[in-house]
């Protein structure tokens, strides 16, 4: 079965390493708050920031530098006439069928780093399940949401 | 506007009575243990009680005055509320089903509670009229759920040659299916958590009970005494499946399908067959060697039976009679007989994960050397690992999709294409070093959505589903 033909926009990668970095830096915070407790608090053990330094090394590691990539990489959609089809994962890889008059409605959204980058993430529901289709950029985004609404709105099949 | 029949007032007394007679048991507790009787002994007690009854009658018949009702071709109309007034009416075309539920008190004036449900926010999506003639709850039932114009009250009989009756379960069939309904686990359990609260109430206690017990009486008397008590759990859970399945009854009426049950509380279930989702045949550990089954449907819409998240249609059945069942319910959904399995090379990986248990028990073998005996169960679990990779298989034909699984009870998932929300499959790592995948299907069900999965398929047959939704007519 072959993957998905589409992939995610190229800034994805830049929003995604944003998005690490946030988290990296409340970690950063976290742990300088810490040290400087243990300076003024003799009594503080130190260990703890030391400990959250590491953490923050780590979620470096892995949030801003090894995942963003590797996601960009799994992540495949394929949005077609009769349906939506979507693969994610890296241990575990998803592969996700939609038939498009199944869908229910879709939304589009997107937080201030996505914005900043011009993308936007997807949300598809049907009766049963919901699916998601993060980091579009913002053409795209728009484009497959009114594609869908619009095929959505095309058939009328009742449960 | 109509008003519901006045023997309400004394169903909604004691409906309130019934939700006050916790405190006022507790009040009366209270007042014998304290330190002087005054509540009981005073004429307080009697006004305080007297002046509640007063009030909770003057309530319920103001209940029964401002409830109104009204049903048209199109919608049924309700105006209720005596401090807070609601109206509601609802549109034919919005109403999913229709039950009717009738105790004891409403059978004797051969009366009932019709309780309509729609699509949406579970909490509001119901409404309900209480202490209806029969007769017009079947009418109301009939207007409501029929395409074509009403027919009149007194006019009944018109639309009867389309009844027809399915299944009427006998009194042998009901035992049976109680023997083997497995609640006996859930009995026992109950019963044991009944007996605990007994002996705590002995002076020495739980533990001091057993060992008493066990000095005295030895190990041969414990295994009877135990044996009894699965004896007795047995029959309770054998009534208590009797109690809810007697006259269990299905009807088909045109495009829907009504399912009467019950031996003091008369429920009846309407559902449209338009809106069934899936068919779900269970075939129970017990059942299984006799070759029965029972069979359940999900409905999309409304929450379908309170008790079971599933509606039961048919509570035992042989295995080779269901195929005719479903083709005079349904007439659209087959039971097939040839599923693909899943690979040989699966087979390992449903031992491996049968053995987890095992493996991380380890630590408590080493420390606790009696504990070795639950390694008995060993042989048990090999056995549900071989059977359950022998019955994981899926089947299609060209609007079907038939899933077979086993957890414990083997199960097999009749569904349309076009009732399959979405479809997915999972792999990880380890599986796709064998070329396995796990696939799922979501279904629209009642109160919520669901879905289903069998675990190592080969991912050829992977691809055979997908692209069998994926060809969309």
């Amino acid at each position: 079965m072959d993957k998905p033909s589409e992939t995610l926009h190229p800034n994805a990668l830049k929003a995604f390493r944003v998005r690490g970095l946030v988290g990296f830096s409340v970690m950063i915070v976290l742990s300088i708050t810490l040290l400087i407790i243990s300076i003024i608090e003799s009594e503080f053990p130190v260990w703890l920031s030391f400990s959250g330094f590491g953490l923050s090394l780590l979620i470096f590691m892995i949030n801003v530098i090894i995942m963003p990539h590797l996601k960009m990489k799994y992540w495949g959609y394929e949005i077609k006439e009769n349906e939506i089809d979507i693969q994610h994962g890296i241990i575990i890889v998803k592969r996700i069928l939609i038939p498009m008059n199944r869908v229910q409605h879709v939304d589009l959204s997107y937080g201030p780093i996505l914005k900043k980058f011009k993308l936007a993430s997807i949300l598809i529901t049907t009766a049963g399940s919901n699916h998601e289709i993060p980091a579009l950029d913002f053409e795209t985004a728009r484009k497959v949401h009114q594609t869908i609404s619009h095929l959505v709105n095309l058939s009328e099949d009742d449960v | 506007m109509k008003r519901q029949h006045p023997i309400f007032i004394i169903k909604g007394l004691i409906d309130e009575i019934k939700s006050y007679i916790f405190p006022i048991v507790l009040f009366i507790l209270f007042s014998f243990f304290g330190e002087d009787f005054v509540l009981i002994e005073d004429d307080w007690f009697l006004l305080v009680t007297l002046a509640f009854l007063f009030l909770g009658i003057v309530y319920a018949f103001l209940k029964w005055v401002f409830f109104k009702y009204q049903v048209t071709h199109e919608a049924i109309k309700i105006h209720s509320g005596v401090l807070i007034k609601k109206q509601r009416h609802i549109k034919k075309e919005r109403i999913q089903t229709i039950h009717l539920e009738s105790g004891l008190l409403y059978r004797a004036f051969k009366l009932t509670k019709l309780t309509i449900e729609t699509a949406g926010n579970l909490n509001e999506s119901e409404v309900s009229i209480e202490a209806l003639p029969l007769d017009e709850a079947h009418w109301i039932k009939k207007t409501l759920t029929e395409n074509k114009k009403p027919v009149e009250l007194n006019q009944e009989e018109v639309n009867q040659d389309n009844l027809k009756t399915i299944k009427e379960i006998d009194m042998t069939t009901l035992f049976k299916a109680g023997f083997t309904s497995g609640s006996v686990g859930i009995v026992m359990a109950l019963l044991f958590a009944l007996i605990a609260q007994i002996i705590a109430f002995l002076p020495n206690g739980l533990e001091t009970f057993f060992k008493d017990s066990y000095s005295r009486l030895g190990i041969s008397l414990i295994i009877i005494l135990f044996l009894v008590y699965v004896f007795i759990a047995w029959i309770i859970s054998i009534i208590r499946y009797v109690i809810r399945y007697a006259f269990f009854t299905v009807t088909k009426e045109n495009d829907d399908l009504m399912v009467e049950r019950g031996l003091f509380v008369k429920k009846t279930l309407t559902l449209k067959l338009t809106r069934v989702q899936s068919i779900i045949i269970t075939e129970g550990l017990l059942r299984e060697p006799f070759n029965y089954a029972s069979i359940e449907v999900e409905v999309a819409g409304g929450k379908t039976d309170k008790e079971t998240e599933l509606t039961i249609i048919h509570p035992l059945i042989k295995k080779h009679q269901i195929d005719d069942f479903l083709n005079e319910v349904f007439s659209d959904y087959q039971l097939t007989k040839t599923f693909t399995y899943a690979p040989k090379r699966a087979r390992m990986r449903f031992l491996f994960r049968n053995l987890i248990p095992y493996v991380l028990l380890t630590p408590v073998f080493i420390f606790f050397p009696l504990s070795l005996w639950v390694m008995l169960f060993l042989p048990v679990s090999i056995l549900i690992a071989l059977s359950q990779h022998k019955h994981a298989g899926y089947h299609l034909n060209d609007d079907t999709l038939t899933l077979s699984k086993r957890v414990i009870a083997k199960k097999t998932i009749i569904t349309k294409k076009k009732h399959i929300q979405a479809l997915s499959f999972k792999a990880t790592f380890l599986q796709r070093f064998k070329s396995l995948s796990t696939i799922m299907i979501h279904i629209l069900a009642a109160p919520k959505a669901k879905s289903y999965q069998v675990v190592d398929l080969s991912v050829s047959d992977q691809e055979m589903i997908y692209t069998w939704l994926s060809k969309e007519v």
